[in-house]
């Protein structure tokens, strides 16, 4: 129990912000995946060699997938939940025009990402945000490399699409964040 | 020549710069001069380096912090899962706790978990047990089918011939009914009805009497040839093979028919003469009715090999 508290300690707050990354507008699901993947981790009964910290990301992203699939979630089709992004995005620089634009910018692509089809943007997520390797990300998502990659570059078409929808230049985008 | 699609699908590596220089040159030749290629690439790298920054912000951002009564109870369920598998068995669904609060959602996403795992398990089982029946019911089928084949065949083909073994328990049998025909006639018939059997005996014995019937039955002249039984061991022969008394009759060397077999069952011996009259007519009502059931009675034995085997003594 006592390596269960220490692992809980050091991966605890990791495991969440993944869910609640991952999960995005479906946060209700969170708490109850994350009690999930810890539950998985107590009673696990074999230990695979490896991080600690892969192995939790796995389970929780694995529990995520299967949860939504579960609940026949796999596409954009509900409403974005409000929540507090907009505090929550960190200034970057001490320039307050910059970081007004920057906090736009992302704000603006975050937007996007929320729109898309869950499996793109949980591999968007777990590469740009978690930034997972893609090997992990192929093991995260128990797909092939070559699937991972695929997702990867099909949440950066859309965003690309959707950015020219909107009549944005992805360089002014790039210019801001 | 590098084709449009080839940049569609290696645009990200190419961008991350994960491509060796080999593969990376022609692809870059390529959107140097693709009017097509060239604009969109540099749309999409843009994208990929605003989604590293806007990662790069995300993941830089103050984590939300798992809710303490989330931790709690995680905690608590851990505890819980580490101990001994009596403790755990405990039902959730729909109870409360002892303090009469709602179980805790750690308690509940145990349940959850035992309730997959018997899902699960429901499922293999009936997975199983479908695969079993498609399985063993064709196996039953031509198990049964065989068996059927088997008896059936066995019933066509012809019963092979008789061992010396077999044919000295049918010699028992044969001693029993004929026992039980001298029976008849030595107790049951008057004297002089004895005295007349015995003389059809001395006749048999000497050759001069042959047993014949027209129904489809053994060869009973081989099994009862004169000298080795008496007449009432030939027609209890005769009548043990299946011929029905009233088909059996005893015949002199010159052909004439001297008694019925059924009067000899019954203990009673007619001379030809009167045989004849009562052939087809009603049983001479002096001596009664044949008493063919006790006879049958005695004769229970089923067996009836086609041919003897030569080296048998049915004196034996």
């Amino acid at each position: 129990m006592e390596a269960y508290e220490l692992l809980w300690e050091r991966h605890r707050d990791s495991t969440y912000r993944l869910l609640a990354r991952v999960l995005g507008r479906y946060r209700s699901l969170v708490d109850e995946i994350f009690q999930d993947t810890w539950l998985e981790v107590a009673t696990a009964t074999h230990y695979v060699p490896g991080s600690f910290r892969g192995y939790i990301r796995t389970i929780a992203t694995r529990a995520a997938m299967d949860r939504l699939r579960a609940a026949s979630i796999t596409m954009a089709d509900q409403p974005r939940e409000e929540d507090d992004r907009d505090e929550s995005v960190a200034m970057t620089s001490g320039n307050p025009v910059a970081n007004l634009e920057a906090r736009e910018s992302t704000r603006l692509i975050l937007g996007i990402v929320d729109t898309m089809a869950l499996l793109q943007r949980a591999a968007w997520t777990l590469r740009y945000v978690e930034q997972m390797t893609f090997e992990e990300l192929a093991e995260a998502m128990d797909v092939k490399l070559g699937t991972a990659k695929s997702r990867v570059r099909l949440a950066n078409e859309f965003i690309e699409h959707a950015l020219r929808d909107q009549g944005i230049d992805p360089s002014d985008l790039e210019n801001d964040t | 020549m590098i084709e449009h699609s080839r940049i569609d699908e290696l645009w990200l590596e190419l961008a991350e710069g994960s491509l060796s220089e080999e593969e990376a040159r022609p692809l870059r030749e390529h959107l140097a001069s693709c009017s097509e290629c060239g604009p969109r690439y540099r749309r999409l790298a843009a994208v990929h380096r605003a989604s590293v920054s806007v990662g790069r912000t995300m993941a830089a951002e103050v984590a939300p912090a798992v809710p303490p009564q989330i931790a709690n109870e995680v905690l608590d369920n851990a505890r819980r899962a580490s101990l001994p598998l009596e403790m755990k068995e405990v039902r959730f669904a729909g109870s409360t706790t002892v303090a009469g609060r709602a179980p805790p959602l750690a308690a509940r996403a145990a349940e959850r978990r035992r309730a997959r795992l018997r899902r699960t398990v429901y499922w293999w089982g009936a997975l199983s047990a479908a695969a079993a029946v498609l399985v063993l019911t064709p196996v039953y089928f031509a198990y049964n089918a065989r068996r059927e084949a088997a008896r059936i065949a066995a019933q066509s083909r012809k019963p092979p011939p008789a061992t010396a073994a077999q044919a000295r328990l049918a010699l028992d049998e044969r001693g029993v009914a004929i026992a039980a025909l001298q029976y008849f006639k030595n107790e049951r018939s008057s004297e002089s009805v004895r005295e007349e059997a015995r003389a059809i005996d001395r006749r048999w014995d000497a050759g001069e009497l042959q047993l014949r019937t027209d129904a489809p039955v053994c060869q009973t002249q081989q099994w009862a040839p004169s000298g080795l039984v008496d007449a009432s061991g030939a027609v209890a022969l005769l009548l043990l093979h299946g011929a029905k008394d009233s088909e059996a009759f005893l015949y002199d060397a010159k052909g004439a028919r001297i008694a019925q077999v059924s009067f000899l069952l019954n203990g009673s011996i007619l001379n030809t003469e009167a045989q004849k009259r009562t052939v087809g007519k009603p049983t001479n009502p002096r001596f009664g009715p044949p008493n063919q059931e006790e006879a049958r009675r005695l004769l229970t034995a089923q067996w009836c090999p086609e041919t003897p085997s030569p080296d048998i003594d049915i004196r034996k």
